[in-house]
């Protein structure tokens, strides 16, 4: 099995392309860097590529992931400088990395991200936010799914928070088995701080996807 | 600029149409450019994205080092807001750069109904929207495209018209600003020297005087070197001229999704109403072999999954076999898709489209124009109901079962018979689908018809640029006849509101009068009028009061052979005489050959290539 992990980021203007854009604009790189992408049967084929997580647009990536199958054997950095010929500004190639045997895809992979927010705006009493939230057994918040307010539990979801010099970074559930939305989570931290969250006056970046803690996909 | 981006871009709706940065975007070192041109499309980025032209003239004038090219399209009405509120000008997408810092601002004029957001998008970029009241520090305001073939409504608005095909005459306009401008030339010094220029009108250096009755008395130019009449520039050969080998590839969808291979300008045809058949004439063709070279590294340079022809009759293409065969050997196997323009429906393109379509069976398009073969032969549409219905049975047994039909109505001299004729050549169509046999029908989706009807609109440069138009109140009962005598369930008539086609009416063959009619529209916040969630015709009704300018004096009006017309001063090449004999020849419900059947001397020989000479 040929199948190839790429981590990219994803910053500048291309911060403003949705997911589904991403995906198509990959299409053309893959066809443009002339690899040899396998494609799926059936009556529409597409090319076999999975993303790890969506990256909701107006969010930067550090290291988004993405796996590919190619149809035959190349070496990673044949792989990673066809890549690199291709790409536009605003993402930048990080690795390429052949997956062993039986590996988990990087959708199935990812576990946790780290997250750090700079808001543009003060905002005061977090750290004391914070603490709270972290000492608290249970959090829930009121979460919007399908145009319906749930309301979820997130405690099991926080994996760290800290805030130094105004930036917050977090480190949340991620991926199917559990997600919080970083946007989620700064909602409720800010309404704790008694501030309105303005979602264009928090720069978001997610820098790294983890399959465990401390084991990046 | 690039602050204020963030904040912004992140409140609007789809914020990819406002950032640039596609495949193939061209960069330059900006010390090295002399001249800096901003090609604008004056309607929102995914439909400007999808026009051919801009591609080509993107390359073109990008292929200089000298000169930068970039692009702005006029933002939506989430974007306009914003930019308006922070004071944020209209800027190019490559650079962010203002467009009053260029110093060219083009814009393409495809259709009438844009010219509002011409004048919202000079406004937005700050630059004075009348040319006589621009100054040294603006940019020369420059526009192409079909509507520059008559384009008097905005002679207040623009500097330069550019008449033709932009591959011939643009270097030597650019060198020719380049070198007055590093003598420290004035505008109106190379505004002067560019009336040499061959396609270039000038509008400021015509004056135009009135009779009593309103109509034109004359059209004089006012300096020596502005010539009486402004010629087309067209390319001679098609397989010498440029083409791009990339195309930019949007990060957004957008309206067409593809790369498109140009395979000829111009039409053999002669549709009585059809502009666009008129003014590219001669027909004028690229080899199969460049052609298929050039998919080749499109589609190498793009990443694109789906290809395109193009042209305005892609079926009269003389080596439309080869170039379609050499394509789907090229591209079957290797997940390129073709997209085929409509075609005459023969054994050979349904089972191309066979090919090409694999698994969905679209529907089929035809575009009979008139309901009857008596008015078909008015507008010289060389299609007969037989050719229709034969067509349509061959598609039947092939295993479509959806005919898409597009009609004109308010055609000169039409009559309740011909619309009687659209309901009966929808219910001819849907009997010619119950003669297959049963058992066969039933395997597949029923059988549709959707017949759809646009209001007719006199074109300048047509046999009928002299007829009146229907009134809004006129096409309202034409609509209302078909629609209320489609009796069949597996007939769908859409039509189109008539309010829209009456201003385009107004505007196709306006005079410098109804500069401020646009004006005085834009000012009541007219734009977008081509969109009908935008579309506001109180706005205009309100406007035409206001500037006493009459609807029906450039609409409704029956003109004479004699009268000067308003885009008298501009040549396409094709004669008035022969514009007259087609009239009359429309007249007497005579068809008119095409130019490879028979040549009729309409003019466009002048320009010595293409059809004429073959």
């Amino acid at each position: 099995m040929n199948r190839y992990r790429v981590t990219f980021s994803k910053t500048d203007r291309m911060i403003y392309i949705g997911h589904l854009d991403l995906l198509k604009y990959f299409q053309r790189v893959i066809n443009r860097a002339d690899l040899p992408i396998e494609y799926s049967k059936g009556f529409n084929p597409h090319q076999l590529m999975k993303f790890a997580i969506p990256l909701p647009l107006g969010m930067r990536g550090e290291a988004e992931c993405l796996d590919i199958r190619l149809t035959e054997d190349m070496s990673e950095e044949a792989v990673f400088s066809a890549f690199e010929d291709s790409l536009s500004e605003g993402i930048g190639l990080k690795s390429v990395r052949k997956l062993s045997d039986g590996e988990d895809n990087c959708a199935s992979a990812v576990h946790y991200a780290d997250y750090i927010a700079k808001p543009k705006d003060m905002v005061t009493g977090l750290e004391d936010v914070i603490e709270k939230t972290l000492a608290a057994n249970s959090i829930e918040i009121e979460r919007t799914v399908k145009k319906k307010t749930k309301v979820t539990e997130i405690r099991p979801l926080i994996h760290s928070l800290n805030e130094e010099n105004g930036v917050i970074y977090l480190t949340l559930a991620t991926g199917s088995q559990g997600n919080l939305k970083a946007e989620d989570m700064l909602k409720y931290l800010y309404q704790k701080a008694e501030k309105e969250f303005v979602p264009y006056r928090v720069q978001i970046t997610r820098t790294r996807l983890y399959s465990d803690i401390g084991v990046p996909l | 600029m690039k602050e204020l981006m963030d904040e912004i871009l992140l409140r609007v709706e789809k914020p990819g149409r406002y950032i640039g940065n596609e495949i193939n975007m061209v960069t330059k070192p900006l010390e090295k450019v002399a001249v800096r041109f901003a090609f604008c499309f004056p309607d929102v980025y995914e439909v400007g994205m999808s026009h051919l032209g801009l591609q080509i003239l993107y390359f073109f004038l990008n292929r200089r080092e000298d000169v930068y090219c970039e692009r702005a399209f006029a933002p939506w009405t989430d974007m306009e807001a914003l930019m308006r509120e922070n004071e944020m000008p209209l800027y190019s997408l490559e650079t962010f750069t203002p467009l009053k810092e260029f110093d060219f601002v083009g814009f393409t004029l495809q259709y009438e109904m844009s010219y509002t957001n011409v004048l919202n998008m000079l406004d937005l970029a700050n630059i004075p929207l009348l040319a006589s009241e621009r100054g040294e520090d603006d940019p020369i305001i420059i526009g192409g495209g079909p509507c520059t073939y008559n384009p008097e409504p905005l002679a207040d608005f623009f500097d330069i018209f550019y008449i033709g095909e932009g591959e011939v005459s643009y270097d030597e306009l650019l060198d020719l600003y380049k070198s007055v401008k590093s003598e420290g030339g004035s505008r109106d010094e190379f505004l002067k020297k560019a009336l040499k220029i061959p396609g270039i009108y000038i509008p400021k250096f015509y004056d135009i005087s009135y009779n009593e009755d309103g109509t034109i008395k004359e059209i004089a130019p006012n300096h020596p070197d502005a010539p009486k009449t402004i010629r087309k520039v067209i390319c001679k050969n098609m397989d010498e001229v440029f083409y791009p080998e990339k195309q930019l590839v949007p990060l957004i969808e957008t309206v067409h999704d593809r790369v498109t291979l140009e395979v000829f300008r111009g039409c053999i045809r002669g549709c009585r109403f059809c502009q666009a058949g008129y003014v590219y004439r001669p027909v004028r063709e690229k080899q199969p072999e460049r052609l298929l070279k050039l998919a080749d590294k499109l589609i190498e340079s793009s990443g694109h999954e789906e290809i395109s022809l193009s042209s305005l009759s892609t079926g009269d293409y003389t080596h439309f076999k080869p170039l379609a065969e050499g394509l789907l050997d090229k591209f079957t196997k290797s997940n390129v898709s073709i997209s085929l323009p409509s075609l005459r429906i023969d054994a050979f393109s349904l089972d191309l489209m066979d090919k090409v379509q694999a698994v969905r069976k679209s529907g089929l398009t035809f575009a009979p124009e008139a309901g009857t073969q008596r008015l078909r032969d008015v507008i010289n549409k060389g299609i007969t109901e037989k050719e229709i219905l034969d067509g349509c049975g061959l598609a039947f047994e092939g295993g479509w079962s959806r005919v898409k039909l597009y009609f004109m109505v308010g055609l000169p001299t039409e009559t309740e018979e011909d619309l009687q004729g659209i309901v009966d050549l929808s219910d001819a169509i849907v009997m010619k689908y119950f003669e297959i046999p049963k058992e066969e029908r039933k395997k597949r989706p029923p059988v549709t018809v959707t017949a759809s009807s646009s209001c007719f609109v006199p074109k300048p440069f047509t046999a009928f640029q002299w007829e009146p138009q229907s009134t809004p109140e006129e096409f309202l009962a034409k609509t209302h006849y078909v629609k209320t005598h489609m009796k069949r369930k597996q007939v769908r008539y859409i039509y189109h509101e008539p309010d829209l086609s009456s201003l385009e009416g107004v505007l196709a063959r306006g005079d410098r009068r109804l500069g401020k009619l646009l004006l005085r529209v834009w000012e009541l916040g007219a734009k977008f009028d081509s969109w009908n969630e935008l579309f506001k015709y109180d706005l205009w009704l309100k406007a035409f009061e206001e500037t006493g300018i009459s609807a029906h004096f450039y609409a409704n009006r029956r003109r004479s052979y004699d009268e000067v017309l308003p885009w008298d001063h501009i040549s396409i090449g094709v004669s008035k005489r022969f514009f007259i004999e087609e009239a009359e020849r429309a007249r007497k419900e005579q068809v008119t050959p095409n130019c490879r059947t028979e040549c009729q001397n309409c003019g466009a020989k002048c320009f010595g290539g293409g059809v004429c000479f073959e």
